[in-house]
């Protein structure tokens, strides 16, 4: 009723919180922003915006929510609302040169296709895995492995991960408890390891 | 800190549970100056001008709907939100 009566005030509305995520996304999520500053305040005001347009279920919002996607499940819930319609932007953003953007797109898109249920979904799904645990970044393998997890047809993906349990680069410097990796943690190789025990030992995954 | 239920506020907002007569209000209201600010360059003139957006549009969707403001978050929306404490009060 408010919309049909008074489009132009709930427009001006709606562009604005738009536009000021997106200027938020800019100010938080740029890359020359070193830790620290933001006060919490800051921050707080940021998590606002987002929910507010998260609210708005405009489809306009969606770039912007999209663009505040890795700060976690309220940017997140506002994109699934959209369904489908989000899947072709968010699979977009596995072009995106920022690993931790790429592995959250996965992680959506495998969320928006699962909910289609159908073969054609699942075979993307099993391709976006496969070629996301190929990944030069080892926060795309990690989501992609740990993915994997929750699937259906997991054995399907023992061998490469085996492949992964053994040979992923991706180290740094401390010990797993399993003591497996000597002097180094390597977290991809941890979390394929895990999956497949899981795998083995039959063990449902915890989503 | 004081509690403010953005969702809430968007939620009645923009599902036209606010009467006609709001968006008079809402013209005659700080909201056209909360939405200039929120277009500035400077962080902090952002962050005054959406606090006094939510401030605004709280205050004249429960004129407009209900006196009392609610003392859980709308059933409508899961999600309730802490922000600073408005300066100017």
């Amino acid at each position: 009723m408010f919309f049909k009566q008074h489009p132009d005030q709930a427009e001006s509305v709606k562009l604005g919180l738009i536009q000021l995520l997106g200027k938020e996304n800019e100010t938080f999520m740029g890359k020359s922003v070193p830790p620290g500053t933001y006060s919490e305040e800051d921050m707080e005001h940021y998590a606002q915006v987002i929910e507010a347009v998260s609210e708005l279920n405009d489809g306009r919002a969606l770039p912007a929510l999209i663009g505040a996607m890795t700060t976690g499940g309220i940017a997140t819930g506002g994109i699934l609302r959209f369904g489908d319609k989000a899947l072709g932007p968010v699979l977009e953003q596995l072009k995106n040169p920022d690993g931790m953007v790429r592995a959250r797109a996965l992680a959506i898109a495998v969320t928006i296709l699962k909910a289609a249920n159908n073969d054609v979904s699942r075979t993307r799904i099993k391709d976006l895995l496969r070629s996301s645990l190929r990944d030069t970044d080892a926060s795309v393998r990690t989501e992609a492995v740990m993915l994997i997890e929750c699937r259906d047809e997991r054995q399907e993906f023992v061998p490469v991960l085996q492949d992964l349990a053994k040979n992923d680069p991706e180290r740094f410097p401390g010990k797993t408890d399993d003591g497996v990796d000597s002097d180094w943690y390597y977290p991809v190789r941890v979390q394929a390891r895990r999956v497949l025990r899981d795998i083995e030992n039959n063990k449902t995954c915890k989503p | 800190m004081r509690t403010k239920r953005v969702a809430w506020i968007l939620g009645l907002f923009l599902s036209g549970a606010a009467n006609a007569q709001l968006a008079t209000d809402l013209a005659n209201s700080k909201v056209p100056n909360a939405l200039e600010r929120m277009q500035s360059a400077d962080l902090q003139t952002r962050e005054a001008g959406f606090d006094e957006l939510m401030t605004e549009l709280s205050s004249e969707v429960q004129n407009q709907t209900n006196p009392h403001e609610p003392s859980e978050v709308y059933p409508c929306f899961s999600s309730s939100i802490r922000i600073k404490p408005n300066q100017s009060n």
